[in-house]
């Protein structure tokens, strides 16, 4: 991590920056992991409890824009702190998405756990590609605290894998609803399970991207490259 | 040229105007500046940022050598015009200095009328008449935005003006010499907002005919108005990039820690 500011209030205004958004990532983070449960193990509960958190993902989110626009308008931040601050303004954007995604998947298990065709459901397969993705979100997340150019560069590589999961899936899934007329709805609620918990993967991946962008000034979006950047000498 | 701010490697200037090679200052037996390499583009504005005492004004008394009228204070190394060394002794000292202009840091207007402030500069290189003279007044005033503000009353001293107008004044009268290249240094630390962003906004309308090298403390008026940045500490030249560059992603952490306002 840099050195201090002369200006310790900027430093105080910053890791509050940095404490809503780990707030906020850790509450995306939960909402996705008992979106997952909730299908996994048909427990309508979790799905609750993911559709109550969504008022405070909401509200963590104008509260964060808030603090962001605060810190830009007092401070004019440059250099690192300014990749930092606009790294944030993407980031919580995309944890909001999360939790839609999140609450997506809630609202569809509700729909799998009445289905008398859940078991025959490839939901170890939706569990593992899920687990990839929770391990990418987590990954992404712990890089932004830490600043770790590093780690984050690995997740755009998950995300390869996570793209082969889903498509073995949705072929799966296309299969059965092409064979099994009575399964189409259960089919269907699954896939729409299993694009959620993709776009989370590449929500995953734009974090990582953002923290790649604070450490080192390279914008990796649309790069289609894995890494590979000169920091600033020390 | 195009740069991104993701670029490792410093700028490469196609059209310029000052070229700075192996520079040495010494104040004495003090080395104010050590081996400064830098290119100044014509026509841009390049600010020099760093801590006080880092070297940024002496570079700039360096480029006019307005170290030259003090004793005990010598450059080496290459100060080149469009080419030619204007270091060495047998450089006209008035023509180089009205080729490259200064304004300071406070205004420094003669005790003389707003008219004469102008005219006197004028008279050492040019002869002209007084209708000449005149309209060479105004389009520096105007040059400077100064003139709606007083083109009623120029006989008027320029001690009357405000700080702000005073600056404007400065700028008016090393304009009205057609130099090519304007030094400022540190030109808006003594004016409130307001005059400051009149300053600001007049280098940017200057730059398309002048060359600007500007010194300032304040990050965020690098930032603002110039196109490249030149970042020293203790006498050396740390790093030179395009603005956006600099302010964006400096290469140097150094650059970072300063720009951010960290100390270390």
């Amino acid at each position: 991590m840099p050195l201090y500011h002369t200006a310790k209030a900027f430093d105080e205004d910053m890791e509050r920056v940095r404490s809503i958004v780990v707030a906020m990532g850790g509450l995306v983070e939960k909402q996705f992991t008992r979106a997952l449960d909730a299908v996994r193990y048909g427990d309508l509960r979790l799905a609750s409890l993911v559709l109550a958190d969504e008022a405070m993902v909401n509200q963590m989110q104008v509260q964060a824009d808030l603090l962001c626009n605060q810190v830009i308008a007092r401070r004019q931040p440059i250099a690192i702190d300014l990749r930092e601050l606009v790294g944030a303004i993407h980031t919580i954007h995309d944890l909001e998405r999360i939790g839609d995604e999140a609450k997506k998947i809630a609202i569809r298990s509700k729909g799998i756990e009445t289905y008398p065709e859940r078991a025959s459901l490839p939901l170890e397969q939706v569990t593992t590609m899920a687990e990839h993705v929770r391990s990418m979100l987590a990954r992404a997340l712990d890089a932004m605290v830490r600043h770790d150019a590093a780690l984050a560069s690995t997740v755009a590589g998950m995300d390869v894998e996570v793209d082969r999961e889903r498509d073995a899936l949705q072929e799966n899934l296309l299969a059965r609803m092409g064979t099994d007329a009575g399964a189409i709805a259960a089919a269907l609620d699954t896939m729409f399970v299993v694009q959620s918990i993709e776009r989370i993967g590449d929500h995953a991946k734009n974090l990582a991207e953002y923290v790649i962008n604070i450490v080192e000034g390279v914008d990796m979006r649309h790069s289609g490259r894995a890494a590979a950047v000169t920091p600033a000498k020390s | 040229m195009v740069e991104t701010a993701s670029s490792n490697a410093a700028p490469v200037l196609t059209d310029v105007a000052l070229k700075v090679r192996n520079l040495n200052f010494f104040y004495g037996k003090f080395q104010g500046l050590k081996n400064i390499n830098l290119d100044i583009a014509r026509h841009k504005c390049t600010a020099f940022i760093g801590p006080s005492g880092c070297g940024k004004s002496t570079l700039l008394r360096v480029l006019n050598r307005m170290y030259d009228l003090y004793p005990g204070q010598r450059a080496e190394g290459q100060l080149l015009l469009n080419g030619n060394d204007v270091l060495g002794a047998d450089q006209d000292l008035n023509l180089l200095r009205a080729k490259v202009g200064m304004v300071f840091q406070k205004p420094t207007p003669f005790p003389m009328s707003i008219y004469e402030n102008i005219a006197f500069g004028v008279r050492l290189y040019e002869s002209l008449s007084r209708a000449e003279m005149d309209n060479r007044i105004e389009w520096a005033l105007r040059r400077a935005a100064l003139w709606d503000e007083v083109k009623d009353k120029l006989g008027k001293s320029g001690l009357s003006l405000s700080g702000g107008q005073q600056q404007r004044l400065c700028i008016a009268r090393g304009v009205a010499v057609k130099p090519e290249v304007l030094l400022l240094d540190e030109p808006t630390s003594a004016l409130d907002p307001i005059s400051t962003a009149r300053i600001e906004e007049l280098v940017v309308e200057l730059k398309n005919d002048y060359t600007i090298a500007i010194v300032t403390h304040n990050m965020q008026q690098a930032a603002r108005i110039s196109d490249y940045t030149a970042y020293m500490y203790l006498g050396e030249l740390v790093e030179f990039g395009e603005t956006n560059q600099v302010f964006i992603k400096p290469r140097e952490k150094r650059t970072e820690d300063y720009i951010t306002g960290r100390f270390g």
